[in-house]
């Protein structure tokens, strides 16, 4: 019995190799980052995440190829509730979590993450950030490094366009709302003004 | 350290995990030890995880309410010079992005993938089982769900749903551009009152 299900286990493991890179599913590549935040500093980091610029103007909008992203300050874990273990987990340093969601051209995919970790220090404050953390780095050349040491592997990553790339999925909608626009003010326009009028606004959709 | 408050108020999701269409749920639960029921714990839910990275995700798929989720199972946390943390329980954290209301996310899971979402969260602490009534899942994820400081979206009007319509539309349209681009005007307006037609559900 006990033989049987050590088999099943090592078969299951096997199994899961053939699933490779458990951040990667497709094209999309999931990033997870835990840093601890140093002694006092857990309220001016909230203030600075808080502070960023949101929507088109977020940092993170620079980012190349990212779909999502967030930071999340976990100051102590949630135990209080009825059911919770009678001795739980209680961390001694708040932690700051960064993840992110990204979708990348096929032949990008070997340059991950290390490619993603200098263009998250191009694109976003991360003195005003990390630097509240433990261990932050003077040297800026160390920075990738000192990101890439906080990276936690997915156990399981779901992506639903696991293929479509933020070039792709704009350019889709783009040609989505310049169909809907041409449709609405061409409700009853005459063919020889009709195709005129196609000819031009469908060679911006394809641009 | 500040631990989070608890709320005794009806199952939420925090304003401030919402920008457009899209919401973040950030969800930290404990995992139990191997001795203890259902017996494994962290080691076996991590197998679970593993085999669900090679078997189909089309049932998660046909949900057509999440950008991209994952779970990570956290038993030792990065070294950078911090007091060594010593953690009696693994922590698994769900992480996901999804369009519509958290109530209406919390009920597609219980009443379409329920016996899933007994594989993904069985060895946590307080995970109701049976699901139903969906309150009760929806009270362990609120009373484990983290406020988020800072939330992008590339895409914020867009859902999974209107991508995929997006997608099938630029398909249709390349067909249409090239079958009809060249046609003299009547037949090139009775071609594209045909696409419009064929394509009203979404535009």
């Amino acid at each position: 019995m006990i033989g049987a299900l050590r088999e099943l286990v090592a078969t299951l493991t096997a199994l899961s190799r053939r699933g490779g890179d458990p951040n990667r599913r497709g094209q999309a590549y999931a990033v997870t980052l835990l840093t601890p935040v140093a002694p006092g500093e857990t309220t001016r980091l909230k203030e600075a995440l808080k502070e960023l610029p949101t929507g088109e103007r977020s940092p993170l909008a620079g980012v190349p190829h990212l779909h999502f992203g967030r930071w999340v300050v976990l100051d102590g874990l949630k135990t209080g509730w009825q059911g919770a273990p009678r001795w739980p987990t209680k961390l001694r340093s708040d932690y700051l979590l960064f993840t992110a969601d990204l979708v990348v051209p096929r032949a990008a995919i070997p340059s991950l993450p290390g490619v993603f970790y200098a263009d998250l220090v191009e694109h976003v404050p991360v003195s005003e950030l990390w630097g509240r953390c433990f261990g932050y780095p003077e040297d800026p050349g160390e920075l990738p490094g000192y990101l890439a040491k906080g990276r936690i592997d997915a156990s399981l990553y779901f992506a639903g366009h696991e293929e479509a790339t933020l070039a792709q999925i704009r350019h889709a909608v783009a040609v989505r709302d310049g169909l809907v626009a041409f449709v609405r003010r061409h409700q009853t326009t005459e063919p020889e003004e009709l195709r005129a009028d196609y000819v031009r606004d469908a060679a911006a959709w394809s641009s | 350290m500040t631990a989070n408050q608890q709320t005794a108020q009806a199952p939420h999701s925090p304003p401030e995990n919402a920008v457009g269409r899209s919401r973040a749920m950030t969800v930290i639960s404990l995992l139990k030890p191997a001795l203890s029921w259902p017996p494994g714990g962290a080691r076996a839910q991590r197998l679970v995880f593993a085999v669900g990275r090679v078997v189909g995700q089309d049932r998660i798929r046909d949900l057509s309410m999440i950008h991209f989720a994952r779970f990570v199972i956290i038993d030792r946390l990065p070294d950078y010079g911090q007091e060594p943390e010593r953690l009696r329980q693994a922590l698994q954290l769900f992480e996901s992005n999804y369009n519509g209301t958290f109530d209406q996310y919390i009920d597609a899971f219980v009443d379409k993938i329920p016996s899933q979402m007994h594989r993904l969260w069985q060895w946590s602490y307080g995970f109701p089982w049976p699901l139903t009534p969906s309150s009760r899942f929806k009270e362990f994820i609120n009373r484990n769900e983290f406020t988020v400081e800072h939330y992008y979206v590339a895409y914020p009007e867009e859902t999974t749903k209107t991508i995929d319509a997006a997608f099938e539309l630029l398909a249709a349209f390349e067909r249409f551009h090239a079958a009809a681009a060249g046609l003299p005007p009547q037949a090139f307006a009775a071609a594209y009152r045909a696409f419009v037609a064929a394509q009203q559900e979404r535009l």
